[in-house]
């Protein structure tokens, strides 16, 4: 597109001509649109007022968006602009009869009315249509496939500039010529603040931008909002989409100084109907004026005095617009028309008009001050809260000081406490409103802001607190500044959910055999930030259950292959390495032989599990652990915890990422293994619960021989760049005796029917080891350890609870994961794990009950789709309690 | 203590570096260098070089030796011979990286360290080399790519060249250790190998708007020799 060259953008379905430059509200009114939005609650029509973003008077939906401000929002072509909060359409809202019905909804209606939570449910989804700020847009899962829409950076600069008017590009200079890199952000599409549409400062504006953007120090960012100034600078700032940025952004900014240059915003003066369209405050009309070449009304009358009112006289006659009267704010009654005006009212007269414009209260924008921690203070000679005792490295240049300001009106100002005089233009909430609630004792700032909502919406306040602090004084009898302002807190302006959460941000780790599952047909489940193959859907005629089957016949029957890649491996050296396993762990390892592994637990000194895995000597000083795949840096922080200060020579590394781990099982996994390496697999040459280190398929790997899946098997840890090869030979080696890979669904049918427990599932952060059936792991014999006194008290303590492993009478009954165990109705229990069982052809499931009824052979019930059903108490192993096939 | 030998494999298997599926699903023609499969070039070489010098790419290094070398008393000006850098994560743990050519020469330096250093302050050298994944963005843009994934000072008083950085990149851990190429900056990102893929893919969607493309080590080398 050429840069003169006019477009067009969608409205309602009709299209809009816009000119290069131009903002979709000024287009939209360049082509005779006057209402831009109806109101929150009353639905009164609504038009461009402030031109500059501050106001809620042109919230829409662009492109799916809900509330943006289009008197800023750049014009592109083709965009769909639609309205939002109308019923049926802009121009005729039902609901704005509601007006006639405000005498219902008094201040602070909801806590009068809905003070049962029934009511309140029933009613707040009306409320929502009736009252929203449009629809929220597509759900994150709705952009499947493209790329978030939201992004975030980070900058780090010596200075941070806010505001973009002539301080803000003075300061960036200034800084550039100190030899600085200052970051200036400023929230309009151009930079010049008010300087851009004031014609006698059109060679300074210049200037001063051609040098900023020649400057390599100074990085712009334009169409950028500061919605807040956190601890050691940080601040806040959302990058709307404009020329060039199609994204939506929050940028990070850290600086060591920060400069507001934020200048001045105009808000409203109270008299009755000062919300009707056609009502714009002086600065949005220099703008439309100034930026647009759009003359917002041809007869006006100008409301307010001095330079400021003669100044916007002459640019509007200049413009083609008569000026009927310039009228003092003490002397306005009321705007008249009926949605639109036609005229305003004075004490002695009524004056004709279709645009009034309103010389307004000039309020620094100090709230990213006050976010820092400076004072504002109230100066009557400039009508106007200022900021003071700016906080150190916090600087404010420019009008935001004040230096410039006097008062519109005199304060506290005179208005009427009417129905139709806004003091809110986001909540529609009036200056009868305000009296009403001051009425009620709510007499303070921040509790009438709290229960009248005035100063909550959209615009945070810039259009409404300088008059409901106002408003607050004179009913109260207070001054300006007794009343005080209320607390700044970010986000202002508002800044969209999506923008805050950013990108898709929830990292995945993958197995190095990730890709060889897929090639296999993998089902993945999410454990964690893990992608673990849940099973394998290798024939598209099974479902679920045969599949996971046809993979347990396979290990119990012959051998399959498990990719434990997601176990913590930590590999713990040195001289004392035995003495932290054993300071740490509640079994012995400093006596561990050579070659052989141990099953490990860990207690905290409340004698409460916090991990298990196993423990392999594989040299003097050297020991390898494995440990739950959630708690592995944990573990690696409690060992290095308890190694400080210590002065032990002990060095721990966690290899997890490093190894490719496989668990082959099964009764021909000797078979399998042995067609791989030269270690002799044998049973008295590799016993259970052995480790050895040599080759397997040519690659460096440890084997450890134990059996969390009740059957003889070798967990295998090889280099993870040499994963897939080690996996690969496996499954060719395994081809003769049909191996098979199974996924986690399998592991945890196979490892359920040995009792075996997770620890974090079948135990919680009560659990100790003997209420947790396994008492054998503490050895109360050795020296000290984490959590020994605790556990000498817990062996002599009757237990409250038991694990059990229960089977379930009703063949056809399994409970789910976390189902209750009742008596008489009564919860006494809970199922922690449960599948069925093929080799017992019926449920099997792990759970805790009451210690009486941890009995062998009690019978207990568990609930199955709300139902109790039947089950038995077993303390001993489902499947092989001998344990005959892991020595095998 | 001496360095595991877990990774001193003495046979005709290659190594796969994790994202070595990820690259030729990416188009990239794989060659053995040093027993690994490495990307030698997604297409041309010399556009892929000539694309990095004008704006950023990146390629996957993850078969680089890293060693983890720990001592508590390690002294400041400590180093090696060769083309090894030691980046200091913090007070007592540096990453060791080198080339491949180098590495028996760099293994050695590092286990006769360990030998004689005092028992009353022990060195640690591990092999990590499969641990970590390696990822090289190279390119004027490349600060900006960074800038758009982790909170990091990035001017040249903050991370001159050779030094380095612990950071999150979207809440996973990263080392970022800068090593500029002739003329060209360039940003060494390691992180856990089991999030290489997911690294890469964050790294190439942060990198789209500056027309971010793969390279591979051919183009690696015209680069280093220009």
């Amino acid at each position: 597109m050429r840069a003169n060259e006019r477009f067009s953008f969608f409205f309602k379905g009709k299209l809009i001509e816009a000119r290069p430059g131009d903002s979709i509200g000024a287009a939209m009114f360049r082509a005779g649109v006057r209402v831009f939005t109806r109101s929150f609650k009353h639905h009164r029509p609504r038009g461009l007022m402030c031109v500059a973003g501050n106001c809620p008077n042109c919230l829409m939906n662009v492109d799916g968006v809900p509330s943006v401000r289009v008197c800023t929002a750049p014009a592109r072509p083709n965009v769909r602009v639609t309205p939002q909060n109308v019923f049926p359409s802009l121009d005729f809202d039902v609901l704005a009869a509601s007006q006639k019905f405000d005498w219902l909804m008094p201040v602070g209606w909801y806590y009068k009315t809905f003070t049962s939570r029934g009511a309140w449910k029933r009613v707040e989804p009306w409320i929502r249509k009736a009252a929203g700020l449009g629809e929220p847009p597509p759900a994150m899962a709705e952009f499947a496939g493209e790329a978030p829409p939201y992004e975030h950076r980070y900058i780090h600069s010596d200075v941070a500039i806010i505001g973009g008017g002539p301080a803000g590009l003075s300061a960036a200079l200034d800084a550039s010529q100190q030899g600085l890199r200052a970051v200036l952000i400023d929230d309009q599409t151009q930079l010049g603040g008010h300087l851009r549409f004031t014609p006698s400062e059109a060679e300074r504006r210049d200037r001063l931008v051609e040098k900023v953007l020649a400057d390599e120090k100074i990085e712009v960012l334009s169409r950028s909002h500061c919605f807040g100034l956190y601890e050691d600078r940080l601040l806040g700032v959302v990058q709307l989409p404009c020329e060039g940025r199609e994204i939506e952004s929050v940028a990070h900014v850290r600086a060591e100084r920060v400069v507001i240059a934020t200048g001045v915003f105009e808000a409203p003066l109270l008299f009755e109907n000062n919300d009707l369209v056609g009502v714009m405050l002086s600065s949005g009309v220099e703008r439309l004026i100034g930026l647009y070449g759009i003359v917002p009304g041809s007869r006006t009358v100008i409301v307010g005095e001095g330079p400021r009112a003669e100044r916007i006289a002459a640019l509007l006659r200049d413009a083609g617009s008569e000026v009927a009267a310039t009228v003092r704010p003490d002397q306005v009654v009321s705007a008249s028309g009926s949605g639109r005006v036609n005229g305003l009212r004075t004490a002695d007269a009524r004056i004709a008009c279709d645009l009034i414009v309103v010389c307004g209260h000039r309020v620094p924008n100090a709230g990213l001050l006050h976010q820092a921690g400076a004072g504002l203070e109230w100066t009557d000679e400039k009508g106007a809260f200022l900021p003071t005792r700016l906080p150190p490295n916090v600087e404010a240049v420019g009008d935001v000081t004040g230096d410039d300001l006097s008062p519109a009106v005199a304060a506290p100002p005179a208005y009427p406490v009417s129905k139709r005089c806004y003091t809110c233009y986001c909540e529609d909430v009036t200056t009868a409103d305000l009296s009403a609630a001051i009425g009620e004792g709510f007499n303070e700032i921040e509790t009438l802001k709290r229960y009248t909502t005035v100063s909550m919406g959209p615009c945070q306040g810039r259009m409404c607190q300088i008059s409901a602090i106002g408003v607050c004084a004179n009913e109260t009898g207070r001054s300006m500044g007794e009343t005080g302002v209320t607390t700044s807190r970010p986000p202002n302006p508002s800044v969209s959910l999506g923008a805050l959460a950013g990108g898709a941000h929830t990292p995945v780790r993958r197995s190095p055999l990730h890709h060889e599952h897929e090639a296999l047909g993998v089902v993945w489940m999410n454990m964690g930030e893990w992608k673990r193959p849940r099973y394998y859907a290798s024939d598209p005629s099974l479902g679920e259950r045969e599949c996971i089957e046809r993979e347990y016949r396979a290990v119990r029957e012959r051998a399959g292959v498990v990719d434990v890649g997601p176990l913590g491996k930590i590999e713990v050296t040195g001289r004392d390495a035995g003495r932290l396993l054993d300071k740490v762990y509640t079994h012995r390892f400093g006596n561990l032989p050579i070659g052989r592994v141990r099953y490990a637990v860990i207690c905290d000194e409340t004698g409460t599990i916090l991990d298990d895995g196993t423990i392999s000597r594989l040299a003097d000083e050297h020991y390898f652990l494995t440990t739950t795949t959630g708690n592995l840096e944990f573990v690696v922080q409690w060992l290095e915890w308890w190694l400080i200060d210590t002065g032990w020579d002990v060095h721990i590394a966690n290899v997890t990422g490093g190894r490719s781990s496989i668990n082959v099982a099964g009764p021909k996994a000797r078979e399998v293994l042995s067609a791989l390496t030269d270690i002799d697999l044998g049973t008295d040459a590799f016993k259970y619960m052995a480790c050895r280190q040599g080759e397997v398929a040519g690659v460096p790997a440890i084997l450890l021989r134990i059996g969390f899946t009740g059957e003889m098997g070798w967990e295998v840890h090889v280099p993870a760049d040499y994963g897939a090869h080690v996996w690969k030979s496996v499954l060719e080696a395994g081809r003769p005796y049909d191996i098979r890979p199974f996924g986690v669904e399998t592991q945890r049918v196979l490892r359920l029917e040995k009792k075996h427990v997770i620890i974090g599932v079948d135990t919680d952060a009560l659990s100790n080891p003997y209420e947790a059936d396994m008492p054998w792991v503490t050895k109360l014999d050795k020296p000290d350890f984490i959590g020994k006194a605790s556990l000498e008290t817990l062996q002599s303590t009757p237990a409250g609870e038991r694990l059990i492993g229960f089977t379930m009478l009703d063949a056809g009954r399994i409970p789910e994961d976390g189902a209750s165990i009742v008596r008489d109705g009564e919860p006494v229990g809970r199922v922690t794990s449960a599948r069925y069982s093929f080799v017992n052809k019926t449920g099997v499931g792990l759970g805790w009950v009451k210690a009486e009824l941890a009995q062998e052979g009690q019978e207990i019930m568990v609930r199955v789709d709300g139902e109790p059903v039947r089950a038995r108490v077993q303390h001993a192993a489902f499947y092989d309690p001998a344990g005959d096939r892991l020595r095998m | 203590m001496t360095m595991s030998n877990s990774s001193a494999v003495q046979n005709p298997v290659r190594r796969r570096s994790p994202l070595a599926e990820t690259l030729e699903a990416l188009g990239a023609k794989l060659g053995d260098a040093h027993d690994w499969d490495v990307a030698l070039s997604f297409g041309s070489p010399n556009e892929e070089a000539e694309a990095v010098r004008q704006s950023v790419g990146l390629t996957d290094l993850s078969r680089i030796p890293k060693f983890d070398l720990r001592a508590r008393n390690l002294d400041p000006a400590f180093a090696l011979d060769g083309d090894a850098r030691v980046w200091r994560q913090r007070r007592g743990q540096s990453l060791v990286t080198c080339s491949p050519e180098s590495r028996a020469s760099v293994a050695a330096q590092l286990d006769h360290y360990a030998a004689s250093a005092a028992e009353s302050s022990p060195v640690y050298v591990s092999d990590v080399t499969p641990v970590y994944a390696a990822l090289l963005l190279a390119g004027p843009r490349g600060a900006a790519v960074i800038r758009k994934l982790a909170d990091l000072d990035l001017s040249g008083e903050a991370l001159p060249n050779l030094a380095c950085t612990q950071t999150g990149i979207h809440h996973v851990y990263a080392l970022v250790a800068r090593e500029d190429l002739p003329s060209l900056r360039a940003y060494l990102i390691f992180t856990g190998r089991e999030y290489a893929e997911w690294l890469w893919e964050t790294v190439m969607h942060a990198g789209h708007e500056f027309g971010m493309q793969p390279f591979g080590s051919q183009a690696h080398e015209i680069l280093g020799a220009s």
